[in-house]
């Protein structure tokens, strides 16, 4: 055995000098930085077709480059509307998200009983088993005209109440698919953060709730900043909640890429509003970056002491 | 939220803390049990004890953190057993100190003030004078993870002490530290306890800490309290046998009481000193303890010790460590049954030419012998 690896040492030794070590590291990267240059590409392309005007005769694109497409879209009413709605929409399901998640976290990470963390964890990996497409399509059965709560609250002589196809609805599923992405960035922040030092704010004449506004919550940030950034940029570009929760009447800008796309067939209209939701997307994530850093997403994280 | 800054009905012949009968048990195994003892005012008291002996329980007691399970705690008079630690008027020094990351050095010691309403135009003074008191003047805008391990204990140390508290407790903080540096802040934190006066209960294991801090010793073993003594009476004369074993290095010899407040020791009769109780009937068994230092050492056939030695016996060392300012020997003491006494020779110089196998004469007076009656 130990003969056989000396021998595969010794291959490795002419096959990969030593001189060639010091870009082995680098080598590591070459997948990952393939991954991303696909991406780069696919991102070139569609920058390309958004500048082609469709023509509506032969349905092609044209052959000179155009900003006709983003001046369409900058005069359409409608796009902006579903742009402030995904913006609007990511904003409200990010706050509700952390607020919930933050609870759910702290007492994952700090209650006394095993028992009650397995329940806690397995509760949320299990929703990642499901995916989100059935889930959603779980939410229209419950909250349908002649779903699980509507026949519920109908025996107490209620309702029905419209719940689908709502704006509502669709944050509501968003919050829901959410959650454990939130919980499972937020977890480690509160890990980090000692408990004695809780207990220390106490003795300093802190009532809990200030004890928590002054020393767990600034503890916690790099990990809310985490959550926040994963929970707003994937709300916002969220496709499927949207389209089954929504039913077309509650778009988000994903949609709007899918119809121009493949009910138009106006490739270049929705590489625009692609490379436009991207262009958006980015800033805002940019904008947050800098105004509240990394987070545990950095390798720099506030929560180390 | 006033209520700690609200004027106590003070009495002023109370102690400032009073545990009175105190137990806590966890499971049904009882970690404190009927502890009693009060702290006066402006005194240093240390608990002192192995791990596992309750002294943590006992501390987080008093802070708050813990309910008692029977008995009843007073602080300046005031019964706070269903007080939140919030409300009590006390500051706490953490083992792990616990300061807060995301603050700077004088935003940590502000925040009691903060959280018990000081005039906020009073604070940035407060926290200035309470700096220099700890010598860290100048660095209050430093970053916690910007100091060192010794000026991070300072800025825990101002921060309990900042609002005056009545009493403060310490969680074994020194602990952490490397030897000099805690013998250091073990000198520093007696100076500020001294000059602002300040009760002070500290807890640790470390034997040495307690004596060199503190007004008054109080030993516990299996949640009960063994003996609460000067550091001086609870070396020279301990209570029982494990206050003994505990402080110092001690030697236990089997000896059987005689007439006269002489005992027999290895068949052998000789004097011994007073024990924590009067000499019982004789044939009783005790528990002699012999403290390693007041055994001396010298090589066989030289001339005799200069202090008069009540007991002499042949021995042979089996084992040395030298420690710089003194020496450890094991001697093995054929007259003593084989029995192995531990020896701490003061004057290392002395007798450098001592090697394991070496030949030697032992030997003590009547009265640092203590029988304990088992």
């Amino acid at each position: 055995m130990i003969r056989v690896l000396d021998f595969l040492e010794s291959l490795r030794a002419t096959l990969w000098p030593r001189a060639a070590r010091r870009f082995e590291a680098a080598a590591f990267l070459l997948p990952a930085l393939l991954l991303v240059g696909v991406l780069v590409l696919g991102l070139a392309w569609m920058a390309d077709a958004s500048l082609r005007l469709l023509d509506t005769e032969t349905f092609e694109l044209s052959e000179h480059w155009t900003l006709a497409n983003y001046r369409d879209l900058l005069e359409n009413d409608t796009a902006w509307i579903v742009l402030g709605r995904s913006v609007l929409g990511a904003a409200v399901v990010t706050a509700v998200t952390l607020a919930l998640a933050f609870p759910y976290a702290w007492v994952m990470v700090r209650t006394g009983s095993a028992w009650l963390r397995k329940l806690l964890l397995v509760s949320l990996f299990l929703p990642f088993f499901i995916g989100q497409v059935v889930r959603a399509y779980g939410w229209l059965i419950v909250l349908g005209k002649e779903g699980l709560v509507n026949q519920l609250l109908g025996a107490l002589g209620m309702g029905p109440f419209k719940m689908i196809y709502t704006y509502g609805s669709v944050l509501f599923g968003l919050v829901q698919y959410m959650l454990p992405f939130a919980v499972l960035l937020i977890a480690p922040a509160v890990t980090a953060i000692d408990e004695e030092v809780e207990l220390a704010s106490e003795t300093l004449g802190a009532p809990w709730w200030r004890t928590f506004l002054e020393v767990t919550l600034p503890l916690a940030r790099p990990g809310l900043v985490a959550a926040a950034m994963v929970v707003f940029t994937l709300a916002l570009t969220d496709y499927a909640m949207p389209v089954i929760l929504g039913g077309g009447t509650n778009d988000f800008v994903a949609n709007m890429v899918y119809d121009a796309f493949f009910r138009t067939s106006d490739s270049g209209m929705g590489s625009a509003v692609a490379i436009a939701l991207v262009a958006a997307a980015t800033l805002l994530a940019g904008v947050l970056l800098t105004w509240l850093g990394a987070g545990t997403l950095g390798f720099r994280g506030e929560a180390k002491r | 939220m006033k209520a700690a800054d609200a004027p106590l009905p003070v009495d002023a012949a109370a102690a400032m803390v009073e545990v009175r009968g105190v137990g806590k048990s966890f499971g049904g195994v009882p970690a404190v049990d009927q502890v009693s003892f009060t702290v006066a005012k402006g005194r240093f008291l240390t608990i002192l004890g192995p791990s596992g002996s309750g002294k943590t329980t006992l501390l987080r007691m008093i802070a708050g953190f813990i309910e008692p399970g029977e008995g009843e705690l007073f602080i300046h008079g005031r019964p706070v057993s269903a007080v939140p630690p919030h409300r009590r008027s006390i500051g706490m020094v953490f083992q792990r100190l616990a300061l807060f990351p995301h603050l700077t050095a004088a935003q940590n010691v502000a925040y009691p003030l903060r959280m018990r309403g000081f005039a906020a135009g009073e604070i940035p003074g407060r926290v200035e004078a309470m700096l220099k008191v700890v010598q860290l003047g100048g660095l209050g805008a430093r970053r916690i993870h910007e100091l060192s391990g010794g000026q991070q204990q300072r800025v825990a140390i101002a921060r309990a002490l900042v609002y005056q508290p009545d009493l403060v407790l310490l969680d074994e903080p020194l602990a952490a530290l490397d030897r000099k540096l805690r013998e250091e802040m073990q000198l520093e934190f007696r100076r500020i306890q001294q000059e602002l006066g300040v009760t002070t209960i500290n807890v640790t294991h470390d034997q040495r800490e307690a004596l060199v801090m503190s007004d008054e010793v109080l030993v516990m073993d299996r949640g009960r309290v063994q003996q609460l003594a000067s550091p001086d009476a609870a070396y020279r004369a301990p209570a029982n046998v494990f206050v003994a074993g505990f402080i110092g290095v001690t030697n236990f010899l089997e000896a059987v009481a005689l007439e006269g407040g002489r005992v027999r020791l290895a068949g052998r009769e000789c004097g011994c000193g007073a024990g924590p109780a009067p000499l019982p009937a004789a044939g009783t068994v005790l528990d002699c303890a012999l403290r390693a230092e007041h055994v001396r050492i010298a090589p066989a056939g030289t001339a005799a010790d200069e202090a008069p030695l009540d007991v002499q016996l042949a021995g042979v060392v089996r084992q040395v460590a030298f420690e710089g300012d003194r020496t450890l020997y094991e001697v093995g003491v054929a007259d003593l049954g084989n029995a192995v006494l531990r020896v701490i020779d003061r004057s290392p110089e002395a007798h450098l030419g001592l090697r394991p196998g070496a030949v030697v004469r032992i030997g003590w007076r009547a009265r640092d012998l203590i029988p304990f009656p088992r």
